[in-house]
């Protein structure tokens, strides 16, 4: 299989699979403790995570709970992308020991810059394909646990949409004036 | 419903076309059955929306649909979902971003202007502008459209008021009027099918945002399911079937159909019969609906003698420019878009392309939506993370946009037909989209991509960049084309009235009939279509001439 013939079809399997169970997700959102991934990488996953989306405005992705986000995401609707998830970080794992650290979090902020840089271009020990598939969706799942809805366990206490001035649904509120919508100092 | 019932109509599919003759049909008296292949949603479910359901995954309106998609016919189509049209009681009209738009006359005979264009299919209409001008005036009343007569130039002649004034402009929108102002170019308010105050029975718009590719918890966007399938029911006349998918059009004796088969909500096949069918399952479950529907008559599908069902898909082509301005933008409220500018419209082929589209405010994405349109601020595909990342997202509130939807040149091969390879959970060979841009699309975006550039920063933008949408195809959400109407048997599928040439009884209804596409989106030009249509079958059948 040709690289981009992979990264095409785990593109299309991340929005199939994503589809398949929404309830699920649902369910799991209600609990913080980690359901498919250990300790030590959701440590590595947070650390990564926030290197590819530090604060916005102060908030951080630990603010928004993205970890917790992905964590179940790949118990329920992400499921089939949890293989490329445990096979990459066993090359953070990789990259730790040999800096002699525990884990790829407590690395110098160059090191780990340089880590994500190779990952995204595919330039580690492993497979090309898989690994730029890693980085592409461990980017989007990033973005969705900081941006999407709360009520799918992401977001939580929709720190990442304060981040970004981002008001919500306001149907809930009532809605918005028309004077609101324009902005003009009152007459 | 008793098992022997012979419905007058039955009407398959219930967006635009659909909702408006099954509304005019039953009003009449005459028996009408809906089938609807989506559900039947109350609107307070519209508050249950959110972008990853409606947008990323499209769980929400698309529970169940899969496509597939390719270039040409020698690539792998892949599947996927990539049409993003509604399959629901009121169909994309209940997601639709509501700008409602009358194509100008030229864009009813755009072959005899044009002449012949190279690896293009173009065909002028059967009918002109002018037939068509009092059911836009009709349709216009009916979604309540909001607008601003007279307030462009370039636009179709002889706009009647609109019924409602216009939406306030946001900051945004102020920054585009300037720019266009400064320009010397025409800004108007663009007319959407939004209520700007209580009209209709229906309440005035919120101005809360979530509004295009979610539904309107309130019904102050006007659609199908809050203004055509209400009234159709309240006549009494009119039995709607949700969660029911027409899977064949049942022929019947002497060029007629006798009835449709089709699968009911437990997924169980039954046969409903009726003297008229209305196929409005939009240009890709109508020709699905015909490919599927083979005989010995038909052997490459109903209508499809002449291999022109399914041909000719069209789905305009966009360009999109975003700006970033000093104060906030005020995108997160109000209804979708607001100023417009038409002065490009006119088609020049001294420019290096024919034809034109209009350009129009384009409130930006919701958040996720945004972020990944990170890389066109950032003017690379690489590295879009980091630091350069959360500076771009720190400023959404400050962004604006402006999008052209343009005319696209109809193409012969590029079409639906059913993909042998792939099946949907119920069995059917799914819809495969086949499609390449014409070079003229190609151009005509990246000149219009320069003068929304122009605009905004006229306007004072501090930034402006360009994302390319010219890959996108039926994700557009303006899907036309597929089953034409025109005079000449051979080279269409209906005749000017929408009555299939082959086929007595058989009456298509939704975007499939456009022989072009028009430089606006679509939707108003359906209804209208729609309600013109609707009169010529009521006053066949109050003659008795309805064979
Ligand atoms: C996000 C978005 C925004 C848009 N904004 C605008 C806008 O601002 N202005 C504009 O003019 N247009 C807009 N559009 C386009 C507009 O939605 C369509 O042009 C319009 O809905 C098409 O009408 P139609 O009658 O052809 O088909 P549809 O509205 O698609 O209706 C077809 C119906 O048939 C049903 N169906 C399909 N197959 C079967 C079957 N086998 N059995 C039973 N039922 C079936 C479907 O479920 C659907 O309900 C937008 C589209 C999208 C996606
Ligand atoms: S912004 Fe207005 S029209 Fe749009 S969904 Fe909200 S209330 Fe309805």
């Amino acid at each position: 299989m040709d690289r981009r013939h992979f990264l095409k079809l785990t593109a299309a399997s991340l929005a199939s699979a994503m589809a398949a169970h929404p309830q699920a997700l649902l369910a799991a959102a209600a609990s913080h403790r980690p359901a498919v991934l250990h300790v030590d990488e959701l440590q590595t996953l947070e650390a990564a995570c926030d290197l590819l989306l530090p604060p916005v405005n102060g908030i951080s992705v630990r603010d928004a709970g993205v970890v917790n986000f992905i964590d179940k995401l790949l118990l329920h609707e992400g499921a089939d992308q949890l293989p490329l998830y445990r096979s990459g970080l066993g090359l953070f794992r990789a990259a730790a020991r040999a800096a002699g650290a525990d884990n790829w979090s407590a690395l110098a902020a160059a090191t780990k810059q340089r880590f994500l840089e190779q990952l995204e271009d595919g330039h580690l020990a492993h497979s090309p394909a898989e690994q730029q598939a890693l980085f592409q969706s461990l980017r989007f799942n990033t973005l969705l646990g900081f941006l999407a809805a709360p009520r799918h366990g992401a977001n939580q206490h929709s720190a990442g949409w304060q981040a970004i001035g981002f008001p919500g649904h306001l149907h809930y509120q009532g809605g918005v004036s028309d004077a609101d919508v324009a902005g003009l100092p009152p007459h | 419903m008793g098992k022997r019932t012979e419905w007058d109509v039955c009407v398959i599919g219930s967006g635009a076309g659909g909702g408006v003759m099954a509304e005019r049909l039953s009003a009449t008296g005459m028996k009408v059955v809906v089938l609807e292949r989506g559900r039947h949603y109350s609107p307070d479910a519209f508050m249950q929306q959110d972008e990853l359901s409606n947008v990323i995954r499209q769980d929400f309106f698309l529970p169940d649909y899969l496509e597939t998609q390719r270039e040409t016919s020698s690539d792998t189509a892949v599947p996927g979902k990539y049409s993003l049209m509604a399959q629901t009681v009121g169909g994309g009209t209940v997601h639709w971003g509501s700008w409602s738009w009358r194509f100008r006359p030229d864009e009813f005979r755009v072959a005899s202007v044009e002449g012949e264009v190279p690896d293009s299919s173009l065909a002028d209409w059967p009918i002109s502008y002018e037939e068509l001008s009092p059911y836009y005036a009709q349709a216009e009343r009916a979604l309540g459209v909001a607008g601003h007569a007279g307030g462009n130039p370039f636009g179709a002649p002889g706009q009647a008021m609109y019924p409602n004034p216009p939406h306030v402009y946001r900051p945004a929108s102020r920054l585009i009027e300037q720019g266009a102002r400064r320009l010397a170019l025409n800004p108007f308010p663009i007319p959407m099918a939004i209520n700007s105050r209580i009209y209709g029975g229906r309440g005035k718009c919120m101005n809360s945002g979530f509004c295009s590719s979610f539904g309107c918890p309130v019904q102050a966007k006007a659609s199908s399911l809050a203004v055509h399938i209400p009234a159709a029911l309240a006549t009494g006349h009119c039995t709607l079937l949700a969660n029911c998918r027409a899977v064949e059009l049942l022929e019947g004796e002497g060029d007629r159909l006798r009835g449709v088969r089709y699968l009911n909500e437990q997924g169980k096949e039954q046969v409903l019969q009726a003297r008229q069918v209305v196929l409005a399952a939009g240009s890709i479950g109508t020709t699905q609906l015909l490919l599927q529907s083979t005989s010995g008559r038909f052997p490459r599908g109903l209508l499809n003698t002449n291999d022109q069902v399914g041909r000719n898909l069209m789905c305009h082509v966009f360009a999109m420019v975003n700006f970033e301005m000093d104060d906030p933008s005020h995108s997160a409220l109000g209804p979708p878009g607001n100023v417009a500018v038409d002065d490009f419209h006119p088609s020049n082929a001294s420019r290096g392309f024919i034809r034109g589209g209009v350009i129009g405010e384009a409130i930006e994405a919701t958040p996720i939506v945004s972020a990944l349109k990170a890389a066109s601020y950032l003017g690379r595909s690489q590295r879009v993370w980091g630091h350069d990342l959360s500076d771009y997202l720190a400023r959404y509130p400050y962004i604006g946009g402006l999008i052209m939807v343009g005319e696209d040149l109809p193409v012969a091969s590029n079409r639906i037909d059913l993909d042998p390879e792939h099946r949907d959970s119920q069995g059917l060979a799914v819809a495969r989209i086949t499609h390449r841009r014409h070079d003229n699309d190609i151009r005509l975006a990246r000149y219009f991509e320069k003068r929304m550039a122009d605009i905004a920063e006229a306007g004072g933008a501090r930034r402006t960049w360009a994302t390319d949408y010219t890959g996108v195809k039926t994700g557009s959400g303006h899907i036309m084309g597929t089953c034409r109407m025109g005079n000449d048997p051979q080279t269409s599928v209906l005749n000017r009235w929408c009555r299939a040439h082959e086929v007595k009884n058989l009456w298509v209804v939704d975007g499939s009939c456009f022989p072009t596409s028009g430089g606006y989106n679509p939707t108003l030009t359906i209804y209208a279509n729609a309600y013109r249509v609707a009169d010529h079958f009521i006053a066949l059948n109050s003659r008795g001439e309805l064979s």
